[in-house]
């Protein structure tokens, strides 16, 4: 009961010592109304997404659609609002993917080092030495595109930078003695690895990830961009994009409002890693 | 206030300071009201435990407190001129020319990247009109002046190719060559083995005579500010609780809390069997909680009603000294008991003469021997922390194991315990091989050794309960869930810390009940043999003594076997029966306590006896003092390997022989590896006389 009480009041004390970052507090606030946006997505959204609207091709921005219509009369902002969805999915489960394969390669290379250290390690230096975009082009192109291929391709790409953090940090936190008090009374790799040391590391994977996180949107919405992610005619802002490339010089607006989308997300999840990171140095 | 000494020539006056630091949960007030008053050339002790507010006023008279600090009232004279308000700007033209400090890490105060010569030539070159030329000299001359040998040499050296008392002999170099009227020492030697520790005290003891320099000298160690200071104040709580001469103070002790301290500290004795330790009861007040009334009535034995009311004032007792205390008057009355026997310690024979642990010819080597590529020329640079070391170790018996810093002691721990891989010989476990790390060890040889760390924030899990941290080990020798708690709370209760701490993290704990918990955890597993490396040296003295009491008890109570390693004599003649004194890798006199602590010596033994400092005035000390320091172990010194140090060679024999190892006087347990004959080494005199 205590333990429970203990972790709720430590969730607080997060909160407020998170909230002397005003910074990382309108981080939190447009990221937490996008994720709303994305839940509530059809009842937000004055349009269906997809429904055209024949007569009203390439208007500009008006009360009836704030942010303009494209070639097929479909209403931006409905597909703006809705275009939250596959990015935050996409975006979020690339991350974890990528902290779950990460963490764990980090935390055996880093608690095993030796050989297996050095042989994973450089693997993971030439997988980082490829331009990432390129790396998920190559692989999206031989696998065909879809987004469950992006959500792999981002975890795949950014794992390897994940388990630098995760290993320098298991570097240093094995050791400390009470990790030889667990060699000492006989406990095994696996169990120093997972109870002992992986609680401890959490700060700085914690911080990686939320970078990694801001990579990530923009690198689903880069390969969307493309044509590689999300196919038509859901909406996507990378694939938004896409579609407004032709229409630039008299339909601006196709272009600018997912892209603002775009950076306020990006933007928001980089205040937000910042605030997070000042809290894992103390400086909060 | 009663009206303090005034001194013909006080160079600093201290009067009603209050510091206070602003923290994110309020004020804290860590300096309450000091008065003090430095006379010209003399040097003045501040002793006190962690966070009784010490290095607060030292940097308080610097004008150097953190942004959060403020000096809330009260005056600071230096030469009759209030430096309590000046502006950093102004304090900057003084530093360094009037007011210098020490500080206790001398690596953290040098620029890596500078030469030495350079870094204290530009402390003249900053504050006089010094050239660079008479600056170096004037460098090479202050550090010969420290006794450095090689000045030259030393000048153009960078700090990282100089030992840690060379750097710290450097920093009193940079501090003193400006002439400063004040010096303040900030635990100074602290860091430092006690060899070293030894020279550079007698060099502060020097710096007196030869330069008039006034010092404050602030320590934890008592046996310190008793060597160095003509006077001494005793902190608790943000204030001066005793101040007299230092004679009288370490002597007479007036205030229960100097006497405590005084009491709690165990102390190189010759003789056999003391009492108990006597731990001050309670621990540090939290500045942010403090006591009504006196400050230390909590802790007092001879706490009065009156006591917990009011504060007692800053009294004049006997002329010269300065207590606050209500019961100054009658406890000086009272005859002062230095160590009263409280209680016989243990059983006078001990043990069923089972041998629990035997080394034999031990050895561990740090890397590998190469052979050179080009010239086939085989290269063996393996770094020999520990060399050819045999012992053994009965049940319920405690071994002792002492000496300089990089003699190897740890990694003797760590090779017993399977941390590290032995590289030769043997280590035997009730009689069975155990020469093999820990992956290659069964469950039952590890549930019968455990280790206790010398670091309390580092040996428990930050992010796991004690009740998982005790839980574990439990479960791992068999144990149901329900059993396992049940046996955690014994334990702790065992260490004197209730079940309310069985769901608390490590980061509620204190220092001293960390260390608790990790002596419960070694215990959980009923093992057969505890390894102890240096379980207190990073306590305080009122806290040390609490923990070794715990040790020698849970002893006493299940027979336990222990090693205990710590590079402080005292703590280690009191708690072992056995002792072994280490040098670069090789045990170099092994045997019972009382014969270690009386001749015959290893010379190497009495130089350590010598240089450590007694807090006892009745106790005569023979000075000794070891030249450098402890060779690297990557090379070590053909034949004896102390004869680069040996106070006592006696010629060439030293240097190509191996000396041999000879059982001393009529105990057989007794050995001495030295090429003297045992009889010439009969023959000095005991270093510790009473």
């Amino acid at each position: 009961m205590e333990g429970f009480v203990r972790r709720i009041r430590g969730f607080f004390e997060i909160v407020r010592r998170l909230s002397h970052s005003p910074l990382g507090m309108i981080g939190l606030v447009i990221i937490l109304l996008w994720v709303l946006i994305a839940i509530l997505g059809p009842i937000v959204a004055p349009y269906s997404p997809t429904a055209y609207h024949p007569q009203d091709r390439f208007t500009g921005p008006s009360l009836k659609y704030p942010f303009g219509t494209d070639r097929f009369g479909r209403d931006m902002f409905s597909r703006v609002l809705m275009g939250s969805r596959s990015v935050l999915i996409l975006a979020s489960s690339a991350t974890a993917l990528s902290l779950f394969l990460g963490s764990s390669i980090g935390l055996i290379t880093g608690f095993l080092g030796g050989l297996v250290d050095e042989v994973v390690m450089r693997f993971m230096d030439i997988l980082m030495s490829f331009p990432a975009l390129l790396f998920a082009m190559l692989i999206l192109g031989i696998f065909g595109p879809s987004p469950f291929g992006v959500i792999v391709v981002i975890g795949l790409v950014y794992a390897p930078r994940i388990a630098r953090v995760a290993r320098s940090a298991v570097l240093e936190v094995k050791q400390r003695e009470f990790i030889e008090a667990a060699k000492v009374r006989g406990e095994s790799n696996l169990y120093i690895m997972f109870v002992e040391l992986l609680p401890n590391i959490w700060g700085p994977l914690g911080v990686e990830a939320s970078v990694r996180f801001g990579y990530a949107i923009f690198l689903s919405a880069s390969l969307g961009f493309l044509g590689l992610g999300v196919q038509p005619p859901t909406p996507d802002w990378g694939l938004l994009m896409k579609e407004a490339q032709q229409y630039i010089s008299w339909a601006p607006w196709m272009a600018v409002f997912p892209a603002l989308a775009i950076a306020s997300l990006v933007v928001a999840v980089n205040f937000l890693a910042d605030a997070i990171r000042k809290y894992e140095a103390g400086e909060l | 206030m009663n009206e303090l000494r005034t001194a013909g020539d006080a160079i600093l006056e201290i009067k009603d300071l209050v510091v206070s630091y602003t923290t994110l949960s309020g004020k804290i007030t860590a300096v309450r009201g000091v008065n003090l008053s430095v006379e010209r050339g003399t040097t003045q002790g501040i002793v006190g435990e962690s966070g009784c507010g010490k290095s607060t006023l030292a940097f308080a008279i610097m004008g150097y407190l953190d942004r959060n600090g403020q000096i809330e009232s009260g005056e600071i004279l230096l030469d009759g001129e209030n430096i309590s308000d000046k502006p950093r700007k102004w304090m900057k033209k003084i530093w360094g020319k009037e007011l210098n400090i020490v500080y206790q890490d001398p690596s953290a105060a040098l620029n890596p990247s500078i030469k030495i010569g350079r870094q204290i030539g530009e402390v003249l070159e900053t504050h006089g009109d010094s050239s660079e030329k008479e600056a170096r000299d004037e460098t090479v001359e202050m550090l010969r002046e420290l006794q450095i040998s090689d000045p030259e040499i030393v000048a153009d050296s960078y700090p990282h190719q100089l030992s840690g008392g060379m750097r710290q002999r450097v920093c009193l170099a940079m501090a003193l060559i400006s002439r400063p009227k004040l010096m303040i020492m900030d635990e100074p030697t602290t860091n430092l083995d006690v060899t070293v520790e030894a020279k550079i005290l007698d060099i502060i003891k020097d710096l007196k005579t030869e330069f008039n320099t006034t010092i404050i000298y602030i320590t934890h160690d008592l046996g310190v500010v008793y060597e160095v200071s003509d006077r001494s104040g005793v902190m608790y709580a943000g204030q001066f609780v005793e101040e007299g001469p230092t004679e009288d103070l370490i002597g007479s002790p007036i205030h229960p809390y100097t006497r405590g301290l005084l009491r709690t500290v165990p102390e190189v004795s010759t003789e056999t069997r003391k009492g108990k330790l006597q731990p001050i009861s309670g621990s540090v007040v939290e500045l942010d909680s403090l006591p009504q009334g006196c400050k230390f009535n909590p802790r007092c034995p001879y706490r009065q009603e009156g006591c917990t009311e009011s504060e007692p004032e800053f009294q004049v007792l006997d002329g010269d000294r300065h207590v606050r205390c209500f019961e100054a008057e009658e406890i000086i009355k009272e005859d002062y008991e230095r160590k009263p026997g409280g209680g016989e310690r243990m059983s006078e024979e001990k043990g069923g003469g089972k041998k629990i642990l035997g080394a034999e010819n031990a050895k561990k080597y740090f890397g590998e021997a190469k052979t050179r590529l080009l010239s086939r020329e085989k290269v063996d640079d393996r770094v020999r922390a520990v060399d050819d070391v045999s012992f053994n170790l009965d049940e319920g018996n405690t071994l002792g194991v002492v000496g300089e810093s990089g003699c190897g002691k740890s990694t003797l721990a760590r090779t017993i315990i399977g941390l590290e891989e032995i590289t030769d010989g043997q280590i035997t476990l009730e009689d069975k091989d155990i020469s093999v790390p820990i992956e290659g060890r069964d469950q039952e040889v590890l549930r019968q050794i455990r280790i206790v760390f010398q670091d309390p924030r580092a040996t428990l899990n930050p992010k796991r309960t004690i009740k998982q941290a005790m839980v574990r080990p439990i479960k791992l020798a068999g144990a149901s869930h329900n059993e396992a708690v049940n046996k955690a709370e014994e334990l702790l209760q065992a260490v004197d810390l209730g079940p309310s701490y069985l769901d608390r993290h490590p980061d509620q704990l204190s220092g001293g009940q960390k260390q608790r918990v990790a002596i419960a955890r070694a215990f959980a597993s009923q093992p057969e043999l505890i390894l102890c490396d240096e379980p207190t040296s990073s306590l305080d003295v009122s806290i040390q003594s609490s923990i070794i009491n715990l040790l020698l008890d849970l002893q006493d109570d299940l027979n336990t076997t222990f090693m205990y390693i710590s590079h402080n004599l005292a703590v280690v003649s009191y708690i072992s029966d056995y002792m072994a004194v280490m040098y670069l890798g090789r045990l170099v006199e092994v045997g019972p306590t009382e014969d270690i602590l009386n001749p015959p010596y290893h010379p190497y033994t009495e130089a350590l006896l010598s240089s450590i400092s007694v807090p006892n005035p009745e106790v005569e000390q023979k000075r000794i003092r070891l030249s450098g320091v402890v060779p690297s172990a990557r090379n070590v010194p053909s034949g004896c390997r102390f004869h680069t140090r040996c106070p006592r060679k006696i010629g060439e024999i030293c240097e190509t022989e191996e000396p041999p190892t000879r059982i001393a006087g009529d105990d057989a347990k007794h050995s001495i590896t030295c090429h003297i004959p045992v009889e010439e080494l009969s023959e000095v005199e005991p270093v510790l006389k009473k």
